[in-house]
């Protein structure tokens, strides 16, 4: 368990935190095989809980990560638009990511939650996710079209089955959603 | 004149008794002269012929005595001496004189004998003999001096004397051997003669017994025949009028005309049959009564015998039922017995109870105080535990602050291109602990939440704790109580048990005295049934025997 006290670990008899040193064994670890993975091409990809399932942004698409604020509620917007927040000192439209993709049945809207705000557009359009789990690095190679992914999406990462969502398709379509509002 | 049937008996057997005597005396008269004549012909006639046999005798020993004088005499003549012929002369003179004294005694006797023979045929024999005799004893006296002239002739050897003498002597000779023959003839003759006169007695007498015997034997006939006619006619009456009397007709009766034995019977006879009848009337009545009574008794006892088989039956029933009453009685004394060791028991454990049930008030207020205490003690926990989620949460708000912060360092990181590699992998192990510090409190978050419904419950159950402890107190203080009114109860329950053991013993002893009377009773019942069947057919066959005698008695013409 990571909450267990240093003194129970049998290492701590050597003066150095335990954990602490684990953490040192594994970054040398990934440093010591960086030049390996540095060879083949790899993606950074944010990982994504919606609805229950999993998908994925490219970390350069990602301008910020932070917990999903109370928005600001606009009037006569959709379902999909869920407010306006402040970000940076910028306001942000923040978007249900299952609204987008009409995962969501009915209007039922869920409190707490990531707010993921995509670096395209100027850091003005955020996505509300139920949980900004990780960042993962996956092979270019593994990223293969998927013709029963979800709407928009650049392919499916062959390994693990999760669908990279393309930031362009969301902005179209929270374009046209945008388009509902007054 | 009437004679008596006892004075007709010895009347006609004195006739006939009379009548014997006088056969037999005239009986004894025959014998005694045949025994005399017997003795006659014994002593007398063979007397007789005996000395005819001596004279006999003597006669042929003098003719031989006279032979020998003659030859002496013959030797001396012829020259032989003289001594031996004066003897043999004496000899032969001896001889010679004792015959003619014996020829002379034997006439005697017989001249004596004339007076006593009864028969002329006798005597006349007799007197032939003396006659015989007489004639011999003349030859004999002839005889002497013819011899004595022989042997001087002899002597003088004159021998045609002496043959003349010889001749001479010779025929006298003769004539006396011809007289003893005839003499021996005469005997005999004699002795036939008294045999005939005895045959002649005994045919006489023969007659005269004969004759006699027939008449006596005719007068006993006759005596027989009166005697039996005077006594088998009155009999012959009285055995019809028995006869009579057997059939029942005890109406009749019997008359006879004699005044002797015989009409006393009658008399007698008809005096008992008026009793026999006087009885027969008496018999009729009293049996014909005894008829009926011995009816109802039959009835009694055959009513009696079925009462007394419904009682044998009743007994055993009730003797049935008396032994299940005394096995449930004595499984209700055992019972009873062992409730009351329980009762005892029981009464030994609620002071037991008691006395726990005062620890246990005891016990109980110390647990309400700890119980309070614990109470107390877990709302404290309580409340330290509330501070504690408070802390979760900061620390989950802090690990959720890091995590983003992690994400939002390795998109800076990834923004950084190539140079923001290394801080990247910072931003992952960042994240990484963030995360784990968030699982951390998830965990935390989910043992504290156990943890304080474990309080909550805790403080429910302590809450319910002491009210049941107080509710127990109350309890135990009535259960103190209700022991206390048990105790009582049970050890009046006890008492009441041990009262009931005694009267079930006493009951269970009652019960065996009247399972032995009553056994008593079904052997006095047994008993009874069977005298009571032995009654029955006694009084069965004292009915027949009634039935019979009224028949009986009815046969009787009264």
């Amino acid at each position: 368990m990571a909450l267990r006290h240093p003194e129970q670990e049998p290492m701590a008899a050597e003066g150095l935190d335990g954990r602490a040193h684990a953490i040192l064994l594994e970054r040398t670890r990934q440093l010591a095989t960086r030049s390996m993975a540095a060879e083949a091409v790899t993606i950074a990809l944010l990982l994504l809980e919606v609805d229950g399932e999993s998908c994925a942004l490219r970390v350069d698409a990602v301008a910020e990560v932070a917990a999903m604020p109370l928005p600001a509620r606009l009037p006569r917007a959709g379902p999909a638009l869920l407010g306006l927040v402040e970000t940076r000192g910028v306001l942000c439209r923040v978007y249900d990511l299952a609204e987008l993709f009409g995962r969501r049945a009915g209007s039922a809207r869920r409190s707490g939650g990531h707010l993921v705000v995509l670096r395209q557009g100027g850091g003005r359009v955020g996505l509300r996710v139920d949980r900004a789990a990780g960042i993962v690095e996956a092979p270019a190679a593994d990223l293969l079209p998927a013709e029963d992914g979800l709407p928009g999406t650049l392919g499916r990462i062959t390994r693990s089955g999760i669908d990279l969502l393309d930031p362009e398709t969301i902005l179209g379509r929270v374009d046209g959603t945008a388009n509902h509002v007054a | 004149m009437w004679l008596s049937v006892r004075q007709k008996i010895l009347v006609t057997f004195g006739i006939i008794v009379l009548l014997m005597l006088a056969l037999g005396l005239y009986q004894l008269h025959v014998l005694r002269t045949v025994r005399d004549l017997s003795e006659q012909i014994v002593e007398h006639d063979l007397t007789f012929l005996n000395d005819v046999n001596g004279i006999v005798l003597v006669q042929q020993q003098a003719h031989a005595a006279r032979n020998r004088l003659r030859d002496v005499t013959l030797l001396a003549a012829l020259g032989n001496g003289s001594a031996n012929r004066q003897d043999a002369l004496a000899e032969w003179q001896n001889e010679f004189t004792e015959l003619r004294q014996a020829v002379g005694a034997l006439r005697a006797s017989l001249q004596g004998r004339l007076d006593d023979v009864g028969s002329a045929g006798i005597d006349q024999q007799i007197r032939q003999l003396i006659y015989t005799l007489a004639a011999a004893e003349d030859l004999i006296r002839q005889l002497e001096p013819i011899v004595l002239r022989q042997f001087d002739a002899l002597s003088k050897s004159d021998f045609a004397m002496a043959e003349d003498a010889q001749g001479q002597a010779a025929r006298l000779a003769d004539q006396i051997e011809e007289r003893f023959t005839s003499l021996r003839t005469s005997v005999v003759q004699l002795v036939n003669e008294a045999q005939d006169w005895i045959e002649q007695m005994h045919r006489t007498a023969a007659i005269t017994v004969a004759a006699a015997f027939a008449g006596i034997v005719l007068a006993s006939i006759v005596a027989a025949w009166l005697l039996q006619r005077s006594i088998t006619r009155p009999l012959a009456r009285f055995a019809r009028f028995a006869e009579q009397i057997g059939a029942g007709d005890l109406t009749a009766s019997v008359t006879i005309g004699s005044k002797d034995e015989i009409s006393q019977l009658a008399q007698h006879l008809n005096g008992m049959v008026a009793g026999l009848r006087e009885l027969a009337i008496q018999s009729r009545t009293v049996s014909e009564s005894l008829n009926a009574a011995t009816q109802e008794i039959r009835t009694s006892t055959q009513q009696q015998a079925a009462s007394v088989e419904e009682q044998l039956a009743s007994v055993q029933e009730t003797s049935a039922t008396l032994d299940e009453i005394t096995q449930s009685g004595a499984q209700v004394s055992k019972r009873a017995q062992e409730l009351s060791l329980g009762t005892e028991e029981t009464v030994q454990a609620s002071s037991n109870g008691l006395q726990a049930v005062g620890d246990t008030a005891r016990v109980m207020d110390k647990i309400r105080e700890q119980v309070e205490s614990v109470a107390e003690n877990i709302v404290m926990l309580s409340e330290r535990t509330h501070a504690v989620g408070d802390i979760i949460a900061t620390v989950n708000d802090i690990a959720e602050r890091s995590h983003i912060l992690a994400l939002n360092a390795a998109i800076e990181a990834a923004a950084a291109g190539e140079h923001g590699r290394s801080f990247a992998v910072v931003a992952a192990e960042i994240k990484n602990l963030a995360d784990q510090s968030k699982e951390a409190t998830v965990q935390v978050r989910a043992v504290l939440g156990d943890i304080q419904r474990g309080i909550n419950t805790s403080v429910m159950l302590t809450e319910e704790a002491v009210k049941r402890i107080s509710s127990g107190t109350a309890q135990t203080d009535q259960a103190q109580g209700a022991i206390n009114h048990l105790t009582d109860t049970i050890q009046e329950s006890s008492d009441t048990f041990q009262q009931i053991v005694a009267a079930i013993n006493q009951q269970h002893i009652g019960l065996e005295q009247v399972m032995i009377a009553l056994r008593n009773i079904r052997q006095a019942s047994t008993q009874t049934a069977d005298g009571t069947r032995q009654l029955d057919r006694a009084a069965a066959n004292l009915s027949t025997l009634s039935g019979e005698l009224v028949q009986s008695i009815g046969r009787y013409h009264l």
